[in-house]
């Protein structure tokens, strides 16, 4: 049998003890502030001030603490009693965001079924663990796939995927012949034009950032699709670019109406490159062409509701949305 | 004369060589410059068929028909050029507006970026026709 001497069990015993107590201190400080908990009601575009400050909450170092040479969060969905697919789509990207950073986000399921079947349905907790260390696995209504900025040469293979993935989807709510072309080959051409921005943009300050494309099929007949970045937003980037050279414009108008100039192609491209700055556009041409509905932008305190103008507001400052997040509808009318 | 750009690729991608597979500057260097070239010396006209891909980046068809503008100018390509689309004619609106961006482009001086090394190719030069490496690689 080995022996030990008094040093060496005074040594170890310290290290125990010096352990135990760091653990002890990391459940007492999660269990008084470090979990944060969600709104009954998670969803973006019916309560946009609530949802986004909880998001504006995850996000916040201070809610993040140390484990095993990594950083975790732990956010509650406990009391959620409806939750949309913006917020998944948010919620979803910063997570993968924050996983590259060797940061944990842990979610507490809802108690409620609606938002848990939700959150299973769009395919939220795909490459996901559960709290038992297992994968999350089955059948989801839902795509989200994430691309990386600054990631290299697009590969026609990746691309192929991506697009064989909205097709089915699309095919999903039935449909067929030239509308699913014409419908399938604007998204496809939307999904490009940013994945060019975000490959060109990758190589400065957006490098390894990561945005998400989701595609939902709420309904048989209804497909919602999402793309969001967790990067500066759109009115923080024109500010940056613009405010010297048009001061008085950006003075006086209000978010929503340098919003709405920027999807009309008003600014010219970042990279100085003619052309450029197309997606924006894109996506509101397919709005007005009737191949999508229900088009919503958030991006920093611009709230953009292209259906209901009258819905479109600016944000409180407690609300501002860090990124750019885009909705919109396919429903298939036959 | 008629090509398809679906017989480069069918899911031609981004802008340049160095970010994508199948860019329009590839498709400028291999296909268009030398169709374009070949239509003008057969005193045709050049017809490129947008149609049968899975979609567009506009910035694929801005690179690869503005490299011909850059090399050829605005009236040589619109009398010798001509581009169909049934699928999709609002592309052929956004080219007759990236025309003009290109034009204005060429009388700057300010040329297209290369980022691959491509064979020489084709331009109009003061005594017509010439071929050669007009631009050096920038990769």
């Amino acid at each position: 049998m080995k022996k030990y001497s008094h040093k060496w069990f005074l040594h170890n015993n310290k290290k125990a003890k010096k352990r135990h107590s760091l653990s002890k201190k990391i459940v007492s400080r999660k269990k008084s502030m470090l979990i944060v908990e969600a709104p009954e009601d998670l969803r973006l575009l019916e309560n946009p001030e609530e949802t986004l400050k909880f998001i504006r909450q995850i996000r916040k170092e201070e809610y993040y603490y140390p484990v095993m040479q990594k950083r975790k969060i732990d956010v509650s969905l406990k009391k959620v009693k409806e939750i949309d697919y913006a917020t998944i789509s948010i919620i979803k990207t910063i997570s993968v965001n924050r996983k590259n950073e060797q940061k944990i986000m842990s979610f507490k399921n809802p108690e409620a079924s609606a938002p848990r079947k939700m959150l299973k349905n769009t395919g939220f907790f795909k490459d996901m663990y559960n709290e038992f260390g297992k994968k999350f696995n089955g059948k989801t209504n839902g795509e989200m796939m994430t691309f990386s900025k600054g990631s290299g040469k697009l590969k026609s293979s990746d691309i192929v995927e991506v697009s064989n993935r909205i097709k089915r989807i699309l095919s999903d709510i039935g449909l067929t012949g030239c509308n699913l072309r014409k419908t399938h080959s604007r998204i496809h051409s939307i999904v490009l034009e940013i994945c060019g921005n975000a490959i060109e943009w990758g190589y400065s300050e957006t490098k390894n950032r990561k945005w998400i494309m989701g595609i939902y099929r709420k309904t048989d007949k209804t497909a919602i699709v999402t793309i969001t970045d967790i990067g500066k937003g759109i009115i923080e980037t024109l500010n940056k670019k613009w405010k010297d050279k048009l001061p008085y414009f950006f003075g006086v108008q209000d978010s929503v109406t340098i919003l709405n100039q920027a999807f009309e192609k008003k600014y010219g491209s970042n990279t100085g490159k003619i052309n450029r700055n197309h997606g924006l556009p894109a996506i509101k041409k397919g709005f007005q062409d009737n191949l999508f509905s229900k088009l919503y932008v958030v991006t920093n305190d611009g709230f953009i509701d292209f259906e209901n103008e009258h819905n479109s507001k600016k944000l409180s400052s407690a609300s501002k949305f860090r990124g750019t997040f885009y909705q919109w509808s396919i429903e298939n009318e036959n | 004369m008629k090509i398809k750009i679906r017989d480069f690729s069918e899911n031609p991608l981004l802008r340049h060589c160095d970010i994508s597979d199948y860019s329009g500057e590839e498709y400028y260097h291999s296909i268009l410059n030398e169709a374009f070239k070949n239509a003008l010396e057969k005193k045709e006209k050049l017809s490129v068929d947008l149609d049968g891909v899975a979609g567009y980046a506009p910035s694929f068809l801005d690179e690869a028909f503005g490299c011909l503008i850059y090399d050829f100018s605005k009236d040589v390509v619109s009398a010798n050029l001509e581009i169909q689309s049934t699928e999709e004619p609002d592309w052929i609106d956004f080219l007759e507006d990236s025309f003009n961006q290109w034009e204005e482009r060429r009388r700057q001086n300010n040329p297209p970026k290369v980022t691959q090394k491509h064979a020489p190719w084709w331009r109009i030069g003061k005594k017509g026709l010439e071929c050669g490496l007009w631009r050096e690689c920038d990769a």
